[in-house]
């Protein structure tokens, strides 16, 4: 326990006394994808309102936008976008009582984690083959 | 039998509901945003704001940040919630974390409204 912490309520166990899973990786990874998209969504807030300002505006970032970074960037960020409304479709399966058993579970999760992986490079693919 | 509102427990039922309607809405705009996204960059600065003025474009953008920051608010209120280390700070990040996501979405709407009207 984190030196100082106060809050009394329960905890639930430290993920190193689980055994791994591909279930476990799914929950750490849909966290993941919700930082991710938090911190994307900003951005794209800040974006906007460099537009707002002017073509000026949108020379500064371009070469960002346009760079190898860029396509990186994009890549991570569809394929956490992709990857969170899979997930978020999977868990509405979950609330309607579908999917629960471990082996459904566990190869829905290493699903879904390949579906994003494919989608996002193949999309990074295709606009980073249609900059001029 | 007389029946007892727990407030706690109608917060958290308001949650899970919300959580759960927004996660389906932010699901259907993902294809339609990355769509817009790919094409908008494609055509640098013109395709941004042709993208931005564009019906669609912009229903789809305005209800994608609004939604997406409403939802993120709820999803990093759990991640705070999980690992604030004390009362004090819990308080403090869950109020940091409302002001950002609203004055983020401000700054989004209001830059496409205005994109809107200067085209």
């Amino acid at each position: 326990m984190a030196k100082g912490w106060n809050d009394k309520r329960p905890m639930s166990p430290h993920m190193s006394v689980w055994k791994w899973h591909p279930a476990m990786l799914s929950s750490i990874l849909h966290r993941g994808a919700v930082v991710i998209l938090y911190i994307a969504l900003i951005k794209i807030c800040i974006w906007l309102a460099l537009f707002a300002l002017g073509d000026a505006s949108f020379e500064a970032v371009k070469g960002l936008i346009y760079s190898p970074l860029g396509a990186f960037a994009f890549f991570v960020f569809s394929a956490a976008l992709v990857y969170h409304a899979l997930a978020d479709l999977r868990h509405l399966m979950w609330d309607a009582g579908k999917g629960y058993a471990p082996e459904k579970a566990n190869a829905w999760s290493i699903i879904l984690l390949v579906l994003a992986v494919i989608i996002a490079t193949v999309l990074t693919y295709c606009l980073v083959g249609s900059f001029k | 039998m007389s029946t007892v509102k727990s407030s706690a427990g109608h917060k958290a039922t308001h949650h899970f509901k919300t959580h759960k309607r927004t996660s389906l809405i932010l699901a259907l705009l993902t294809p339609f945003f990355l769509c817009g996204l790919m094409q908008a960059i494609k055509g640098e600065y013109k395709g941004f704001i042709d993208w931005i003025t564009s019906p669609l474009g912009a229903v789809v953008l305005l209800a994608f940040i609004t939604i997406g920051l409403y939802q993120s608010r709820h999803s990093m209120s759990e991640v705070i919630m999980d690992y604030a280390s004390s009362e004090a700070s819990l308080k403090f990040f869950l109020k940091l974390n409302t002001f950002a996501c609203f004055v983020f979405w401000l700054v989004g709407v209001v830059a496409i409204i205005k994109i809107w009207l200067g085209a």
